[in-house]
């Protein structure tokens, strides 16, 4: 009890980031993901086709509370991505994949207890700091 | 499969208003805000302390009407319970029906018609793919489902 849960499973995933895209002002992005040709969720990895490439992104470490860095792997050419104005809190290296979601006092107050990525979903729980 | 869930209990979103009452006693006189999550039925109990005297208020907001898509589906709520507390949520619902031609706040119903809302173009795209199977109040829970029209 006392708990917020938020599931995902790929098919939605790849629907929303579809439309997401197709929308959004990252031309070149929204190519390459026109081409997406499957999308997984599975051992803490999101893995995805494009073309004959395979990428990946894989839950690093994660914060304590919403707000905090979210560190992923990858394998993606961060070439490709760093000239596109990727969105603020995005940060890409040649390894690393960083979202930093600023502090506020929400966000503060919620607690990461689960987040997760295993066979085919996406899953958030979380919970109020004691 | 294409499905999205949200669950979320009353205990959660007590224990956060606790927390943020607590830290900041911005919203003045507030001393406790409970929510209840009862069958189709959302129970506001405030407390209040005004003019050094303590009240308890109390206030509900019933689902009369559910959508079953977010394209053109309309969520219907009812506003019962204290008068004060009553028009106060009136008056939000209004003020909101001010800048939404979605929202329509009339004799304590208040009617969220998404056939005619429009957020942005990323989410009105978003919505119109997508159907709610499941939104439930329920024993302190409240549940969404939902899943992808192909």
């Amino acid at each position: 009890m006392g708990e917020f849960i938020f599931e995902l499973d790929e098919d939605m995933a790849k629907e929303l980031l579809e439309k997401l895209l197709d929308n959004s002002k990252f031309s070149f992005l929204k190519k390459i993901f026109k081409r997406i040709s499957s999308l997984k969720f599975d051992s803490d990895k999101i893995s995805f086709d494009i073309f004959l490439f395979s990428f990946y992104l894989k839950i690093k470490s994660y914060p304590e509370t919403i707000s905090g860095v979210y560190v992923f792997e990858h394998n993606i050419p961060s070439r490709i991505l760093k000239d596109q104005d990727l969105p603020e809190f995005v940060e890409i290296d040649n390894k690393l994949l960083l979202v930093k979601i600023p502090e506020n006092n929400l966000l503060n107050n919620i607690r990461i207890k689960e987040f997760k990525i295993e066979e085919g979903n996406f899953r958030i729980k979380l919970d109020v700091k004691n | 499969m294409g499905i999205l869930k949200i669950q979320v209990d009353e205990e959660f979103i007590n224990k956060l208003i606790d927390k943020m009452i607590e830290e900041k006693t911005q919203i003045h006189g507030l001393k406790n805000l409970n929510v209840q999550l009862r069958e189709e039925e959302i129970k506001f109990q405030m407390e209040l302390e005004l003019l050094s005297k303590n009240a308890t208020l109390e206030s509900h907001i019933q689902i009369l009407e559910k959508p079953e898509d977010l394209e053109h589906g309309k969520l219907r709520l009812s506003l019962s319970g204290n008068d004060g507390v009553r028009k106060i949520l009136e008056g939000i619902f209004f003020m909101i029906s001010e800048f939404s031609e979605a929202f329509t706040a009339k004799d304590y119903e208040i009617l969220i018609d998404f056939s005619k809302m429009k957020i942005n173009p990323i989410i009105d795209s978003i919505l119109k793919s997508i159907r709610i199977s499941r939104l439930i109040l329920q024993d302190g829970k409240f549940e969404l489902f939902l899943e992808l029209i192909k």
